[in-house]
């Protein structure tokens, strides 16, 4: 246990285009492995994992939801959107296709999180230089454009990652406002749960308190 | 297109609700439940013989059996009483495959009401090369089920894409069903293309199976697998309360645990060969069982479930599962649900809400 000062909970998610590697990503960050294209599979409806991370001395308890990239699955992974703090909106760089499709996701997240999540560009599969399609500068400017921060990774050869989710926890904790409210529940048991019964505000990393608090184990 | 399915189609309103399966669904279930059920042999023919020999006689019955409905205007009642046979050998001794391996795709034809496959038709569709889909169909068929070399030796990543391709070619056709393709159909089709003895046949197998056994868990918005995960909850919700407080302490509900398993219909965890089995008991008695056989997945590994603090991490990925032991624990399953919640689980996969 934490003692006197719990640490939060965030709740991130993991969106973008099937196949550009979402679930790579998330693997590579708790499990530090990387399964190859032929052992890996499809997300259907949603995963999730848990674990702990220590930022500048503050632990944090992340449960992070990686989403079904394809669109008839949007319908679920909308409702999973409730009580994120952050977004990690992946694309691969060597598919343009994945990079064009960004614009439909920001509309998405547009609609339904607040302007004050902290959103991250994650440009995947950096290990595929060779088939670059879309060039680092573009990817960098559409961050901008779009009040979010960027970084190119490869969950391959475990470049980026690390400083992906890094980064993104960072920003949300020098973002009191979209963590702070919570914070009630600490001292008072009694106030019941929020919206419990919302698919997206399931609090899993309430689960992954016995958990050893190196790294990011689940 | 009707002329696939001379008989009425959809399998499983016929099979499952009042009418007959369900009472024949519960035979012996408390000895099932011990789970004596899978070592136990209850040969059809009741005398114990060597596991060899008695697969040989199993493999018999089943082609005597079969070599029935080779018999041009038989009686439809005598066809019933074969069928009810049938799924009544699937049901207590499994389909003795390792003796008779044309038996599972014929039984599965059958099941499916495979009447006529034409070469021809599916020519044409193929001929047409890429679908609407077909991006999305080549981003997840080479991801299916590819680490399982005695998969991928038998079904080539080139033949999920033209079957697939084909399909959605076939229901663009046909748009009241409104099906088109969507991330884990991969899995569904592979089991087809794993045991039948051609593409072709593959091919009107799976599209009997999704056009009348499931077409709801394919809809856009994937309709069928939310009932699904809805009954999944209410179904645990009745049969073990315990269980299901425990997992809602968690946080953990069927839409996150349930979804692969609902909509892949178990296709989606190993192993293979398991899967196969089960598939037989679906095919045979619907598939809306596989809600139940997913709960009695969730009873095998149960005290570690209500022991764990973190259940999340056992539910992330099912594990490997016995299928003559889940299906076993299903069935008892089905005794205990009320009648209404069972009517609503026979409809869910096909019934448009």
């Amino acid at each position: 246990m934490a003692g006197s000062e719990a640490p939060p909970n965030l709740k991130l998610l993991l969106i973008g285009n099937s196949s550009v590697g979402k679930s790579s990503l998330l693997m590579r960050f708790t499990d530090a492995q990387f399964l190859p294209e032929d052992e890996s599979s499809a997300t259907i409806g949603v995963d999730f994992r848990v674990c702990k991370m220590e930022i500048g001395g503050r632990r944090v308890k992340l449960s992070i939801w990686d989403t079904a990239g394809q669109e008839r699955f949007r319908t679920i992974t909308s409702s999973y959107y409730r009580g994120a703090q952050g977004i990690i909106v992946a694309y691969d760089i060597s598919n343009r296709e994945t990079f064009d499709a960004l614009p439909r996701w920001f509309t998405e997240l547009d609609t339904y999180v607040t302007p004050s999540v902290v959103k991250m560009l994650v440009g995947n599969k950096l290990d595929k230089e060779f088939s670059r399609a879309v060039s680092e500068d573009e990817g960098r400017k559409f961050a901008q454009r779009n009040g979010c921060l960027f970084l190119e990774a490869s969950a391959k050869t475990n470049v980026g990652v690390r400083e992906a989710f890094q980064e993104l926890v960072e920003k949300i904790l020098d973002t009191p406002e979209l963590w702070a409210p919570a914070a009630p529940r600490i001292t008072s048991t009694a106030t019941a749960k929020p919206q419990q019964s919302m698919p997206g505000s399931i609090d899993l990393s309430a689960n992954a308190q016995d958990n050893a608090s190196s790294g990011c184990s689940c | 297109m009707a002329s696939l399915k001379p008989l009425s189609p959809r399998p499983s309103p016929r099979n499952s609700p009042r009418a007959s399966p369900r009472p024949s669904l519960r035979p012996s279930p408390r000895s099932t439940h011990s789970g004596s059920l899978p070592g136990t042999p209850r040969s059809s023919s009741g005398v114990t013989l060597s596991a060899s020999a008695s697969a040989r006689g199993r493999a018999s019955t089943f082609n005597k059996l079969l070599k029935n409905g080779q018999t041009a205007h038989r009686d439809p009642d005598a066809v019933k009483e074969d069928l009810k046979r049938l799924r009544g050998m699937i049901l207590a001794d499994g389909i003795p495959v390792e003796m008779d391996p044309t038996l599972r795709p014929r039984i599965w034809k059958i099941l499916l009401q495979v009447g006529r496959v034409d070469g021809e038709e599916y020519l044409n569709l193929v001929r047409r090369g890429p679908c609407r889909l077909s991006e999305k169909i080549r981003n997840d068929t080479f991801r299916t089920f590819a680490s399982n070399r005695v998969f991928t030796e038998r079904v080539r990543e080139s033949m999920l894409v033209r079957l697939l391709d084909a399909f959605v070619w076939r229901n663009d056709e046909h748009h009241e069903l409104n099906i088109g393709y969507v991330q884990g159909m991969n899995a569904l089709v592979a089991p087809f293309l794993f045991i039948m003895p051609s593409e072709i046949e593959a091919f009107y197998a799976f599209s009997a199976f999704i056009e009348h056994c499931c077409p709801q868990y394919v809809q856009k918005n994937l309709d069928g697998v939310h009932r699904g995960v809805d009954l999944l909850e209410r179904c645990l919700e009745h049969l073990d309360p315990e269980l299901y407080t425990h997992l809602h302490s968690k946080g953990l509900v069927a839409k996150i645990y349930a979804f692969p398993s609902v909509l892949t219909l178990c296709a989606c965890t190993p192993p293979l060969n398991q899967v196969l089995q089960l598939w037989d008991f679906l095919l045979a008695y619907g598939v809306h069982l596989n809600i139940l056989c997913v709960i009695a997945q969730m009873v095998v590994i149960r005290q570690d479930l209500l022991s764990s603090e973190r259940p999340n991490t056992l539910l992330r990925k099912f594990p490997e599962f016995n299928a003559k032991e889940v299906c076993a624990i299903a069935l008892t399953l089905v005794r205990d649900i009320p009648d209404e919640l069972y009517e609503e689980l026979v409809r869910h996969p096909w019934e448009k809400t």
